[in-house]
């Protein structure tokens, strides 16, 4: 599997779709996590109040940092690690690569078992690239308006780390699933996508109507991930997208576990099974 | 050439639902240090029986070991290099990268890419991205990525496709070179006189079905000689008399008949005594084309 691993981060430090994904999504979340907020306090629009402002600012200074970073993983960042998930193997098959890799010396299950740790490594990766210039901006930010300079705590600053990596990597383990059902990339990101953005906010918006629905939302990933991040406030301006408490943090944790270890397995019996062409 | 088996299949097949049958009931042997050519028309089965071979493809019946253990196993991978239709590379990377990617998987040192890469005349395009090879170059890159193990069994398929004349001539000279020693080359090809300039035995596969297997000579048959007369029939005749002078068959209106070709002033003779005036005489050996012909074609096949 080391080797496996090792052969993998070859290909992703040089893949340049990454580094795009990468980029997007940090030029994303600083935007709409710090830019947009801090103009908003800056300029506020007409009707809106004090207490909106107050609650602006308390998630772009150090003390909202972490919340307002993971407020964008489970839509946003969850969007981008269903990509990722899905080029890391399913560009495999549209190169033509899988046959090339199967025939070199580790077994097909060593193989994925390098791309999923891989892809942990790319999900830490989408963290860092976010929470590090976070806490710049909230750093700068928070000197500029005169404001507490109130770090969180080591140990939640890990909390929400590992919250963030659970997010990220169950979405990229599902992406990667969809990339092995489907043998390439361009409908396994197209699905993923839909799902994330759209399923799922249609299943949220008949979740009240209908009970069976609302019990259904409680076992979906991006419900979850949503209620995961909630659970760090302030979420910046107004709700943000994809951030709402359905379930608690452990029941959210335990949910997004079980479908980042199935993705994993199903991954793996089909890799196993299925013929190599 | 010894006698051990590097390859081993027993009634290997593969079958895709109830009508196709890609392989059937195949069995290969391919010995150890030998140039064993996988030959075939488009569509033979030739592919389908290499991906089974390298653990790509799980047959529907039947069993292979290669170099002593199942298709596919690390064991058995750790000592093969295969080139197969249809594999690729990582068109972002350069070839050298793309060589030291599979290098990492296959568990060797990266110091052997600038030896591969020298070796199929690659050295010095290596560093540019593999989207801008050739089809030539991209077949090189993938006999070096092959050679990176250094492997006991090499299995080539098609290794010549996209080449030039020059690129497949150096391409040929290379799995001649390659094939000495102790390791074994199976080479699957459509393309007869690489066949039959390079391997020491021969499998030929006919929809999906072994139909002969044995040495170049071995299917050209024996050796004969040509005949031209102004009186095939007359001939015919005379020659039917003679002892050790095999069928006689005819040819372009020439008559081709086994025996040995030392024999040509003696049957000449004969037919001149015979009043047929022959008009040429010489040696005559069956291409492996004809050979090869008769055999996969419908009305020539045959059944093992």
């Amino acid at each position: 599997m080391r080797a496996s691993f090792a052969a993998e981060m070859m290909k992703l430090r040089r893949r340049p779709a990454l580094w795009v994904l990468l980029g997007v999504w940090f030029l994303l979340a600083l935007a709409f996590g710090y830019l947009i907020p801090y103009a908003l306090y800056q300029n506020p629009p007409a009707g809106m109040g004090v207490p909106e402002q107050d609650q602006i600012l308390a998630s772009i200074v150090p003390g909202g940092w972490l919340g307002n970073v993971v407020s964008g993983f489970p839509l946003f960042g969850a969007a981008m690690l269903v990509i990722a998930g899905a080029l890391v193997v399913g560009s495999e098959y549209g190169w033509s690569t899988m046959g090339t890799v199967m025939t070199q010396r580790p077994g097909r299950l060593q193989v994925l078992a390098g791309k999923l740790a891989a892809l942990a490594v790319v999900a830490v990766a989408f963290e860092v690239i976010v929470f590090a210039p976070g806490a710049l901006a909230s750093a700068i930010i928070g000197g500029a308006v005169d404001g507490p300079v109130d770090w969180p705590a080591v140990p939640e600053m890990l909390e929400v780390f590992a919250a963030g990596f659970l997010i990220f990597f169950t979405w990229a383990a599902l992406g990667a699933l969809l990339a092995v059902l489907f043998r390439g990339t361009s409908l396994p990101i197209g699905l993923g996508l839909v799902w994330l953005l759209v399923i799922e906010g249609l299943i949220a918006g008949f979740a009240g109507s209908l009970e069976v629905l609302e019990t259904i939302r409680q076992g979906l990933p991006g419900a979850n991930g949503g209620s995961l991040a909630a659970t760090y406030p302030p979420t910046g301006v107004a709700e943000t997208p994809g951030v709402s408490a359905v379930t608690g943090p452990v029941h959210a944790a335990a949910v997004l576990a079980l479908w980042a270890m199935g993705a994993m397995a199903v991954s793996a019996y089909f890799l196993r099974r299925r013929d190599v062409t | 050439m010894t006698d051990t088996l590097v390859l081993e299949t027993e009634h290997l097949t593969k079958r895709y639902g109830p009508q196709l049958i890609a392989v059937h009931d195949l069995d290969l042997r391919v010995r150890r240090g030998e140039v064993y050519g996988f030959l075939g028309p488009n569509g033979a089965g030739k592919t389908t029986t290499l991906r089974m071979l390298l653990g790509l493809i799980a047959p529907t019946s039947g069993t292979a070991s290669i170099l002593g253990s199942a298709p596919g196993s690390p064991e058995a991978l750790a000592h093969i290099g295969a080139l197969v239709e249809g594999f690729g590379f990582y068109p972002y990377l350069s070839g050298r990268r793309n060589l030291q990617v599979v290098a990492r998987y296959a568990g060797v040192p990266a110091a052997r890419v600038d030896g591969a890469l020298d070796q199929v005349g690659l050295a010095a395009r290596g560093g540019d991205a593999f989207k801008g090879y050739s089809l030539g170059m991209k077949q090189r890159l993938g006999l070096a990525a092959a050679l990176l193990k250094d492997p006991a069994l090499l299995i080539l398929d098609e290794p010549t496709n996209g080449l030039d004349p020059e690129g497949m001539a150096d391409m040929r000279a290379l799995i001649r070179q390659l094939g000495r020693g102790e390791r074994s080359v199976v080479l699957s090809s459509h393309l007869l006189g690489e066949v039959e300039q390079i391997c020491d035995r021969v499998g030929v596969i006919q929809k999906g079905r072994l139909v002969v297997e044995g040495t170049v000579a071995d299917l050209r048959g024996q050796a004969g000689l040509l005949v031209r007369t102004d009186s095939p029939a007359r001939a015919r005749e005379i020659l039917a008399t003679m002892a050790g002078v095999g069928p006689v068959a005819e040819v372009d209106g020439a008559l081709r008949l086994t025996a040995d070709p030392s024999r040509a002033a003696e049957i000449n003779r004969r037919l001149v005594e015979g009043g047929v005036a022959v008009s040429e005489l010489r040696p005559a050996e069956r291409s492996l084309e004809e050979a090869f012909l008769q055999l996969t074609q419908p009305e020539g096949g045959v059944a093992r």
